[in-house]
C-alpha cells in the first residue's frame, strides 16, 4: 500500500482547492508553478473571478471597478490550467472516498485537497441587525449592493471602529454620505495606538466629516418608511436617529460546517500542523479557516502566505510555516500610521511631537535611556531609523525631542 | 519602464508616477526605490512586489 502511495507522487494528482480567496489563489499559483501537468480545480461561491479582498474599499468608494481588483484575469485560469469553478458550494467532503460534493450534488475527486473556505462577517446579538438596509462589507457582491443601496441616500451609520469599518465609513464619506461610527470601546485602535493617539484620529475622523460614537453600543435596528432608525447608548445617553443605510464591521466567525464530524481536528477553526496539514493525510487548511498553534489569524497578508505554504507542501514540498509578522505599515483613513515595540508599558517616558493641521502624531516610548516603543501617524519617515534604535538598544538620552523631529 | 505589482494588495507601482506622497519622484525606477519603501496602498515590503506581467512559473 504504501509502495503504492509512492509511486502515486510522481503521476498526476488531482487537487480540489475549496476557496478562491487569498489563500486558495496563492495555493493554485504555487502547486502550478511547481507542478505543470496535476489537475487543480479552485472552487469559489462567489459569482466573480478572485480578487484583492482589502481593495473592497476602494471599489466601495466608487475609486474602483470590480474589474479593477481582480488578482488575474479571466484568461489567465485557462491559460495556466487551473479549472476555476464560481458560483459553486461544496457542501459536503466524503472522506473515505476522497470526494467533494457540490450543492447540486455532483461530485469532484481529489488526491489532495485544500480547505480555504475563509471567514464570515459577525453579526452581533443587535435586535433588529438582520433588517432590510443593513449590510456587512465581505464580498464584491455585498459592495455592489451597498453602492447601489446609497444611490442618492444621505446618511450613513457603521456599526464597529476597527479598521475595516474605520476604512468602509471614509469610503462611504468619499461617496457623500454623512457618516457616524459606533464604538464598543472607549479607544478605537487601541492595538496600534495609545489614548492620547487615538483621540487625535477622532479629530482626524471629524476633520474629514466622520462623527465617532465611542464608548457606545448599538440597542436596536428597526425598518422605517424610508430610512431605518437605530437606537445607541452611550455612558450617560441614549440617543435615537435614522440613516439610510447601516454596515455592521464586527469581526469575523469561522463555518466549520463542512467539517465537522468528519474525524477531521477542529476547535475554533480547523486545526493544522506546521505543514498546514490536517490530521487527515493529504487534507490541508489555510487562511482564515485554519488555526495553527491555537492562531487564528484573519489576515489577508497571513492567509496570503499560508497558502503558498500549504500549496509547496500539497505539491510534495516540506515547508515549514512559523507564524506571520505583521507588516508595520497601516493607513487609517488615507493617513499612514506605524507603530513599533510596546507603547503599554506605563513605566516608559513619553515624548511627542503632534500637528493638527497636517494630521501627525508622533511619539517614542523611552525606559532608562532606551527607545522601547514609537507611534508614527501622518509622518512615518522616520520608521527605519527609530526601528534600528529599538532594535539596537541604543542610549538616546538628552535626544529624545531630536528623534521626531 | 517597467511597472512592478504589489502580490499582497494588487497596487501597480508606474515609475512614471511614482509615489510623490512619499517623496518618491516620477521617473524612479522600481529598482531604485529606497530599501524601506514600502507598498503605500498595504505596507508591503519591495520583495513583495512582482513585474506586472511575468508569468506564473
Amino acid at each position: 500500500m504504501r509502495r503504492y502511495r509512492d509511486f502515486k507522487n510522481d503521476l498526476q494528482m488531482k487537487i480540489v482547492i475549496i476557496g478562491a480567496g487569498a489563500a486558495g489563489i496563492s495555493a493554485a499559483e504555487t502547486i502550478r508553478k511547481k507542478k505543470s501537468d496535476w489537475e487543480i480545480d479552485l472552487v469559489s461561491d462567489e459569482e466573480f473571478l478572485p480578487y484583492y479582498r482589502p481593495r473592497l474599499i476602494d471599489l466601495l468608494a466608487g475609486k474602483a471597478e470590480k474589474e479593477g481588483i481582480y488578482i488575474h484575469k479571466g484568461g489567465w485560469y485557462k491559460e495556466n490550467n487551473i479549472f476555476l469553478h464560481l458560483s459553486k458550494k461544496i457542501v459536503g467532503i466524503d472522506i473515505g472516498n476522497k470526494k467533494v460534493v457540490f450543492a447540486d450534488s455532483t461530485q469532484l475527486e481529489y488526491d489532495k485537497l485544500l480547505i480555504a473556505t475563509g471567514s464570515y462577517p459577525n453579526s452581533p446579538p443587535i435586535p433588529g441587525v438582520n433588517t432590510e438596509g443593513v449590510f456587512t462589507v465581505r464580498t464584491i457582491r455585498d459592495v455592489l449592493d451597498i453602492r447601489e443601496q446609497v444611490k442618492n441616500k444621505r446618511s450613513a451609520v457603521v456599526i464597529g471602529g476597527g479598521l475595516l469599518g474605520l476604512e468602509s465609513a471614509n469610503s462611504l464619506r468619499q461617496s457623500g454620505l454623512d457618516v457616524t461610527v459606533v464604538e464598543h470601546s472607549p479607544y478605537i485602535l487601541h492595538r496600534q495606538i495609545d489614548e492620547e493617539g487615538s483621540v487625535f484620529l477622532k479629530d482626524c475622523l471629524e476633520k474629514i466629516g466622520i462623527r465617532l460614537l465611542s464608548g457606545c453600543d448599538t440597542k436596536s435596528i428597526s425598518k422605517g418608511d424610508d430610512s431605518i432608525g437605530i437606537v445607541i447608548s452611550g455612558a450617560n445617553e441614549t440617543e435615537s436617529s435614522v440613516a439610510d443605510i447601516i454596515l455592521v464591521s464586527a469581526g469575523i466567525k469561522i463555518d466549520l460546517s463542512l467539517v465537522r464530524g468528519k474525524g477531521i481536528n477542529t476547535n475554533n477553526g480547523i486545526i493544522v500542523n506546521d505543514n498546514l496539514e490536517t490530521n487527515i493525510r493529504g487534507i490541508f487548511a489555510a487562511g482564515d479557516v485554519s488555526e495553527h498553534r491555537g492562531i487564528i489569524y484573519g489576515l489577508w497578508t497571513t492567509a496570503l502566505e499560508q497558502g503558498r505554504i500549504a500549496g509547496e507542501n500539497i505539491a510534495d514540498g516540506s515547508v515549514v510555516y512559523t507564524g506571520t509578522t505583521p507588516f508595520t505599515k497601516l493607513k487609517v483613513v488615507g493617513i499612514d500610521l506605524v507603530t513599533l515595540g510596546d507603547i503599554k508599558d506605563k513605566e516608559s517616558k513619553e515624548f511627542k511631537i503632534t500637528d493638527k493641521l497636517k494630521n501627525i502624531y508622533k511619539k517614542i516610548f523611552v525606559k532608562n535611556g532606551i527607545v522601547v516603543g514609537a507611534i508614527l501617524l501622518g509622518d512615518t519617515g522616520k520608521m527605519t531609523q527609530i526601528q534600528k534604535l529599538i532594535k539596537e538598544k541604543t542610549n538616546v538620552s538628552g535626544q529624545e525631542q531630536n528623534l521626531l523631529s | 519602464m517597467e511597472k512592478w505589482k504589489c502580490t499582497i494588495c494588487g497596487y501597480i507601482y508606474d515609475p512614471a508616477v511614482g509615489d510623490t506622497e512619499h517623496g518618491i519622484n516620477p521617473g524612479t525606477k522600481f529598482e531604485n526605490l529606497p530599501d524601506d519603501w514600502v507598498c503605500p496602498e498595504c505596507g508591503a515590503p519591495k520583495d513583495q512586489f512582482d513585474r506586472v506581467g511575468q508569468p506564473v512559473g
